[in-house]
């Protein structure tokens, strides 16, 4: 009996190395584009007027993926695009030079695509590029800073236009957006249902027994809800700090707190098995976040949001402490 | 396609009610789970553990053989963290059919096959899977109402972007709910 036992076990032993004898592939260069708009010069508000946290997002978002970077003892280059006050004047805006190409930090559509361009220069295969966006969104539709008073093509679609955007970008990338109905740009996996998106079981089979087959998302989405709004929120009463939801809880995820100001702690709460991976800060801020994550005949709610992600077999690890 | 499942389902519910032999049983056998890829991955595989409960209500045993129908739970751990990526933990709820042969009073051999719904843990993502499964077993204790066995399961996973590889090790406790003592 001995004998096939060990004749069994062993293929399992030899198999079970495969990560453990393996190198690590290299790690090359993170890139960050951080973008807070807070629409006070824009003509269109959306019906939603002036954001109060979407600039605090982005800066200490920039702060907080700096920071895990540095503990992860990977260089990180970062650059803020925003849009703050009335002003539509973009020489108030400072320059920023990416590789050799200079572009107004202002957060309009072209400046955007440009600095995409020039980061797709740059950028090698073993780098690693994360976008974040705070400001208004709808379906699949961002909304950027206006390059004038007559300008009304300020929307960016995610899928066909951002996305496209960052084709030519090599290495893995990460767009986070902390907008409403941001979820809605997450495409439908080839190989699992979403279970926010509540599917028949009719899905299911389909799902599995389609032709289209499943490959690692190119461009990975982590966005704030599924397909409702995104809300605001005071980080304590009467501080007038203000972050997105989705975003306060990233923050925290990602080590951030506040007291008299935004710091960075010792611990990132989000790391697992010493990984921080899309899972597992998904994980966390569907925990934490200062929201339900749906509303509910039992829990009736009049703002809730449930954060979203790529679904499919694998998790994408942004950083290995 | 329907008719005979639902035949076969009958069958294996009135057999015990019928004619005795009626047994119950719970196995856990936790297992190495490899994950092969469909698609381009920086591995050829990926290895996570894997645990699984299996609880088959209504069995039906005579002197060499026995059938039943089992209620699969599996808890399948992310993969080991290499490269750029990770295989996603999931755990799993499937129903099945599993037969099995006495080789003698102590080995006997199974087969096992079925149909499971899978959630990952982390995200709100979920897909369909269909296993198969084969192995040993030894019988290490034997009452008159009960049956210890060591199992060696080997599971192939039928995902739609994995075919997953399972090999463990683990436990089946067998028992006569009647009381009428086991064949």
């Amino acid at each position: 009996m001995k004998r096939p036992i060990i004749f069994l076990l062993l293929p399992i032993l030899l198999l079970a190395s495969c990560e453990l004898v393996q190198d690590q592939p290299l790690q090359g260069k993170v890139y960050g584009v951080f973008i807070g708009l807070d629409y006070d010069n824009a003509t269109w508000h959306g019906g939603e007027g002036f954001l109060e946290g979407t600039l605090n997002d982005a800066r200490e978002l920039k702060t907080a993926f700096q920071h895990v970077a540095e503990l992860a003892d990977l260089q990180m280059d970062s650059y803020l695009m925003y849009q703050e006050g009335d002003t539509k004047d973009q020489s108030t805006y400072e320059m920023i030079t990416v590789g050799e190409t200079p572009i107004r930090s202002y957060a309009s559509k072209a400046n955007l695509v440009s600095l995409l361009g020039a980061l797709a220069n740059i950028i090698e295969e073993e780098d690693f590029l994360i976008i974040t966006y705070h400001g208004h969104g709808g379906e699949d539709v961002l909304v950027m800073a206006p390059e004038s008073d007559a300008e009304d093509n300020i929307e960016l679609k995610v899928a066909e236009e951002l996305l496209n955007a960052l084709t030519p970008v090599k290495g893995r990338k990460l767009v986070i957006l902390d907008s409403c109905y941001s979820g809605m740009s997450v495409p439908p996996s080839e190989s699992s249902v979403s279970l926010i998106r509540s599917p028949s079981i009719s899905d299911w089979f389909n799902t599995y027994f389609s032709d289209g087959s499943y490959a690692i998302p190119p461009v990975t989405l982590f966005t704030a809800t599924a397909d409702s709004k995104a809300w605001e929120y005071e980080v304590k009463v009467g501080s007038n700090h203000i972050h997105g939801v989705f975003t306060l809880a990233l923050l925290e995820a990602l080590g951030g707190y506040h007291d008299d100001t935004f710091r960075m702690g010792d611990t990132i709460p989000a790391e697992k098995n010493g990984v921080v991976t899309v899972d597992s800060l998904y994980a966390y801020v569907k925990e934490h976040q200062k929201l339900p994550l749906r509303t509910t005949i039992y829990r009736p709610a009049s703002r809730y949001q449930h954060p979203m992600t790529n679904g499919g077999a694998m998790d994408f690890i942004l950083f290995t402490l | 396609m329907k008719k005979p499942l639902v035949l076969s389902l009958l069958l294996l519910l009135t057999l015990p009610i019928a004619g005795g032999g009626f047994i119950t049983t719970i196995s856990y056998s936790p297992s190495v789970y490899l994950s092969i890829p469909h698609f381009e991955d920086e591995l050829p595989f990926r290895t996570s553990m894997n645990n699984t409960f299996i609880f088959e209500p209504f069995g039906y045993e005579t002197e060499h053989w026995s059938v039943g129908t089992s209620l699969k739970g599996a808890f399948v751990t992310p993969s080991l963290p290499w490269g750029n990526y990770r295989a996603r933990g999931f755990s799993s709820l499937g129903l099945g059919v599993r037969f099995s042969y006495d080789l003698d009073e102590r080995f006997a051999l199974f087969g096992s096959g079925g149909m499971a719904i899978n959630r990952y843990t982390a995200i709100e993502w979920a897909f369909l899977s269909f296993w198969a499964e084969a192995g040993i077993e030894y019988t290490i204790l034997e009452t008159p109402n009960t049956e210890l066995s060591a199992i060696l399961p080997i599971t192939v996973d039928l995902r739609k972007e994995i075919t997953a590889l399972s090999i463990g090790l683990g436990l089946r406790c067998l028992f006569d709910p009647y009381g009428g003592g086991l064949i």
